[in-house]
């Protein structure tokens, strides 16, 4: 598995580089919550890329003749996700930081707690929605699903402000300790994380190349 | 004799194509051609046995094991070889061979700085950079590299000019001086199976026609050639094939003493080269 994920990281390197810069000038220029947004983004831009180029090069093929089960390249896409996560956190906090520090930030904030998990459960809901999708569809053919899915939280918020007795349902919510509700919505995604693997390996197993 | 290969009655279902209960083996040591045209199913077969392709029926073993079953102990000793260009082409021949050779046990640096060099390969072009003769021969290199027993090539002479495919079919009769390695090579360029290959299978419409060693093929089959007047309804079934001309007939046979028992000595008999043979079975006639 972690020949995969250096394997994908390799095919990668310029996206990488501009994942860097690009980090760099959010923090600059935009006024924006950096920290929520490079974590996200990197994540899925990068497993979606990998996937990408697998196809522009027609590699699968190669990938999928080596002594590999195809069940661990579909694990592995799902850790990527995460280390792809944690490594534009990383980043984030990292140039974040400085640049806050030395004062050329746009948004003086140093990183909090509720960026690094609000944007881990936005990285874990998406990856458990796409990633079923590339694996049965193929990259090409799964485009379109992945550009509604980038849609999706603003269909949701104009969705839920139409029915404004939704929150008003929700109230007791805020009567749940903090620390139990963030259990709990973990504990769902993780399992929604795990339901989107074994899917995805069962279409990954099935298709034909 | 030890087989590297078995595929037993396999068969898969397209929507407008079948594979139909296909069987043949490639014994250890030895270069099996797989041939027909087009379309027939070479490259789906090639694809069942690496498990690219699920197969509906049957059975495949490659050296003794089961394909799927034991897939991972099964690709260590397989070298791939594919039709087009399959590696990433934005990086370095260098590049790709440190990702690749990761995934194999077996790997061995000296063998691939061996092959880069006797192929004239360089390590710091792209591969987009490499021409489609230099693609092939890195990807055979690449394929050789981790002790492969079991070298599978898909149309690997296609689009080659004539210097290239013949230096690809030498590097071919090389591997297998080594009787521990074996070589199955799908092609629909039949000279190219005259020069080297110890075995064929012919493949038409999904089904085996043939599956034997080269030169019982070639003696076995028989061109004739006569007058139209020669040919009525009984003797037409004689024929695999026949093409018919201004001059008269010609038919192709595999039973070319049920042949010289009808038709005697008006007719010729000619050694049909295997595109010859591989024609007449298409075109039946």
């Amino acid at each position: 598995m972690l020949n995969l994920l250096i394997k994908d990281i390799s095919i990668q390197l310029k996206t990488i580089l501009f994942f860097l810069c690009f980090t760099i000038g959010s923090f600059i220029f935009l006024e924006v919550n950096v920290y929520m947004i490079i974590p996200i983004l990197s994540a899925i831009l990068l497993t979606v890329g990998s996937v990408g180029i697998e196809e522009k090069n027609n590699s699968e093929k190669l990938v999928l003749s080596l002594p590999l089960k195809r069940s661990t390249i579909v694990l592995s896409k799902y850790m990527s996700v995460m280390i792809y996560f944690g490594g534009g956190m990383l980043l984030a906090v990292l140039f974040g930081s400085l640049l806050v520090k030395i004062g050329i930030a746009r948004v003086l904030k140093y990183v909090s707690f509720d960026d690094v998990i609000l944007s881990l459960m936005i990285t874990i809901l998406y990856a458990s929605l796409y990633l079923p999708i590339i694996f049965k569809l193929g990259y090409k053919q799964s485009r379109l699903y992945v550009f509604m899915m980038v849609m999706l939280p603003s269909m949701a918020t104009l969705i839920i402000s139409d029915y404004p007795d939704l929150t008003k349902k929700l109230v007791w919510l805020s009567y749940v300790p903090h620390k139990m509700l963030m259990f709990g919505v973990f504990l769902f995604l993780f399992m929604i994380y795990g339901i989107s693997m074994f899917f995805s390996v069962r279409f990954y197993e099935k298709r034909d190349f | 004799m030890t087989l590297a290969l078995e595929v037993n009655h396999v068969s898969k279902a397209y929507q407008d194509f079948m594979i139909e209960d296909l069987s043949f083996s490639v014994p250890k040591g030895y270069i099996m051609g797989l041939i027909g045209p087009n379309g027939a199913g070479k490259s789906t077969t090639i694809k069942m046995i690496l498990n690219l392709v699920k197969k509906d029926r049957g059975s495949i073993k490659i050296f003794g094991f089961d394909h799927i079953e034991h897939e991972i102990k099964v690709r260590e000793r397989i070298g791939m070889v594919f039709d087009e260009n399959h590696f990433y082409e934005d990086l370095t021949c260098a590049q790709v061979k440190k990702i690749i050779a990761r995934f194999y046990k077996n790997w061995d640096e000296r063998i691939y700085h061996n092959y880069m060099k006797q192929f004239q390969l360089p390590h710091d072009k792209k591969v987009k950079e490499l021409s489609k003769g230099m693609k092939m021969k890195f990807a055979i290199a690449m394929a050789l590299s981790h002790h492969a027993e079991l070298i599978i090539m898909d149309e690997p002479t296609a689009g080659l000019d004539p210097i290239v495919r013949s230096e690809v079919l030498d590097i071919l009769q090389e591997i297998v001086l080594d009787e521990n390695k074996s070589v199955l090579f799908s092609t629909h360029i039949t000279t190219d199976l005259e020069k080297i290959a110890d075995y064929l299978t012919f493949i038409h419409d999904g089904q085996v026609v043939f599956s034997e060693a080269k030169d019982d093929v070639l003696e076995h089959y028989w061109l004739v050639k006569g007058d139209d007047s020669l040919l009525d309804q009984d003797r037409r079934h004689l024929f695999v094939g026949i093409r018919k001309s201004d001059y008269g007939f010609v038919g192709l046979t595999r039973d070319v003493e049920q042949v010289r028992g009808s038709l005697k000595n008006s007719v010729i008999y000619e050694k049909p080269s295997l595109e010859e043979i591989m024609i007449y079975t298409v075109k039946k006639g």
